[in-house]
């Protein structure tokens, strides 16, 4: 092995206010570091931290789907690293969540031979948790891409919270510059979850702070108001729980005798 | 309305020292009055240092003490000092916000009195199961359940989708205790119930979150059948990956997408 490797990390959402030590530890002493950050500000503040910062926004190409930016990318990271670089690749919130190059660049490294890793970040639920006070292990929680709850229909329990990302970009597959939400795929989520919770059932739109000092973005709307509320396509929608079931006595009983044990 | 003293709650993380953010250790820093409730010893030695008055939080367990009192305690220490006007900080292990009754039930208090109060995210167990294991919880969706609320309310699930179990190892208990494992029993129960839906030989893997740097995170893949045999405490979490991923409905995405030149 020629020293390359690969430390995927995420910066979370504050700008530098929720960068784990472990996560600036790898960004600061990396021989190349890679970004890929929603806003200007993470991206001013990561140049500052390493002299040759590059952005990987460029693999992207208007019109294009998605995919091809995240292989273009992948292939960026993955030659820093064949040419023996430690390599350092940042990305906004979590980067295991809803990042394909993220997860990717660290498989395919591997299987190169290279050493490779994830670190944890803040990630958009946590964000949201912390902000609408909301605790996912109470009710339990179902996490879903808005696109893909739609098009490939699972049971789900309506007694856990469900949260479904990307709610303004339903079927939006290509890359555009711009920020238009899809209104067309969110009427179809709208009629969709009013199957299950009833036209009138309140839900929230939330979009996580950005920038320090500034309050994240939560509008709660009757399901009916859903198509027309106010949306970015990084919005999330959380679909607070239905009151819970009963207990199953028979299951509890057999957990206590065995628990009594 | 308005009354002076604030409660801020902030996460550690797992990791001791490396996990916590920034914005987390300046609130630590600038309150008159820091708690903290961690696992395990050198985080606490981490946060003494952060804070000239540190307070641990963890006298309010004992062994065989019904969990709810200890929680409604650590309410009340926190909203003591705020009323006298101070400004408030708690530190918790992990997210604060995830698996906690104390802290949401502090803020919803510490409001209801008029006080300023707010949780800052932190590193749960959750982000540091898809780290290690590698795993996009967006790919195919994700439910996540505390596994003795799985079992009695006998949720629905999807297998096609990702499931995550949290203490395994705690099922149907409700005090605390100090043993490691509480009710390894349970497991055949969990098993039996979820073996209905993967087959006996699923792979699942039994995921331990890891609060040092030089100890790698537990991380152990087993066959379903096989669970009550591996090594299960009240940390773990039980990852059970998702069955193939079932075919698109084209009709659907056909009525997904914008009409041409309209959004």
């Amino acid at each position: 092995m020629n020293g390359g490797q690969l430390t995927v990390v995420g910066t979370g959402y504050n700008v530098a206010g929720q960068v784990t030590p472990e996560a600036l530890g790898w960004i600061t002493t990396a021989d190349r570091l890679f970004y890929l950050v929603t806003d200007a500000a993470t991206s001013a503040w990561l140049k500052s931290l390493h002299s040759r910062a590059e952005s990987l926004h460029d693999c992207y190409r208007v019109g294009e789907p998605g995919i091809e930016a995240y292989e273009r990318m992948v292939e960026r990271m993955l030659s820093a690293v064949r040419a023996g670089h430690a390599t350092c690749a940042a990305f906004s919130g979590h980067p295991a969540i809803h990042v394909p190059p993220g997860l990717e660049s660290v498989r395919r490294a591997r299987r190169e031979g290279f050493p490779a890793r994830l670190l944890p970040a803040i990630s958009f639920e946590d964000c949201l948790f912390a902000d609408l006070g909301f605790d996912p292990g109470a009710s339990g929680r179902l996490m879903y891409d808005a696109t893909d709850f739609l098009v490939r229909p699972r049971s789900f329990d309506t007694t856990a919270a469900l949260i479904l990302l990307q709610v303004g970009a339903i079927a939006l597959s290509d890359f555009a510059f711009g920020d238009e939400p899809n209104r067309t795929g969110l009427r179809v989520l709208a009629e969709v979850l009013a199957g299950h919770y009833g036209w009138d059932y309140r839900v929230a739109l939330y979009r996580a702070s950005q920038l320090p000092m500034f309050a994240p973005a939560v509008d709660w709307v009757a399901l009916g108001e859903l198509a027309a509320a106010p949306l970015s396509v990084v919005s999330t929608l959380f679909v607070p729980p239905l009151p819970t079931r009963a207990v199953d006595a028979e299951i509890l009983g057999r957990l206590r005798e065995t628990a009594a044990r | 309305m308005s009354q002076r003293g604030s409660l801020t709650v902030v996460g550690t993380g797992f990791l001791v020292a490396g996990q916590i953010t920034p914005e987390s250790l300046s609130a630590i820093k600038a309150a008159d009055r820091f708690f903290f409730l961690v696992a395990e010893p050198a985080t606490r030695l981490f946060l003494e240092k952060q804070h000239p008055r540190a307070e641990s939080l963890a006298d309010v367990f004992w062994e065989g003490r019904p969990r709810q009192p200890a929680y409604d305690e650590i309410v009340e220490r926190l909203l003591a000092p705020l009323r006298e006007g101070v400004n408030v900080c708690v530190a918790l292990y992990g997210h604060p916000g995830v698996f906690v009754y104390s802290s949401h039930q502090a803020i919803r208090r510490a409001r209801e009195e008029g006080f300023a109060a707010r949780m800052l995210p932190g590193i749960s167990a959750e982000d540091c199961l898809f780290a290690a294991l590698e795993v996009d919880p967006a790919a195919d969706g994700c439910q996540s359940f505390e596994a003795t609320d799985f079992l009695i309310r006998r949720r629905i699930f999807d297998p096609h989708s990702g499931l995550v179990l949290w203490q395994i190892g705690a099922l149907g208990v409700v005090t605390y205790h100090l043993r490691d494992l509480w009710n390894d029993d349970g497991l055949n129960v969990l098993v039996e119930v979820l073996a209905r839906q993967y087959g006996p030989d699923h792979q699942v893997t039994v995921y331990e979150a890891t609060f040092y740097p030089m100890c790698p995170p537990l991380i152990q893949p087993t066959r379903l059948a096989d669970l009550p045999r591996c090594t299960v405490n009240t940390h773990s979490t039980l990852w059970v990956p998702p069955l193939s991923r079932p075919a698109a409905d084209s009709a659907m995405l056909a009525r997904l997408r914008p009409a041409p030149g309209a959004a």
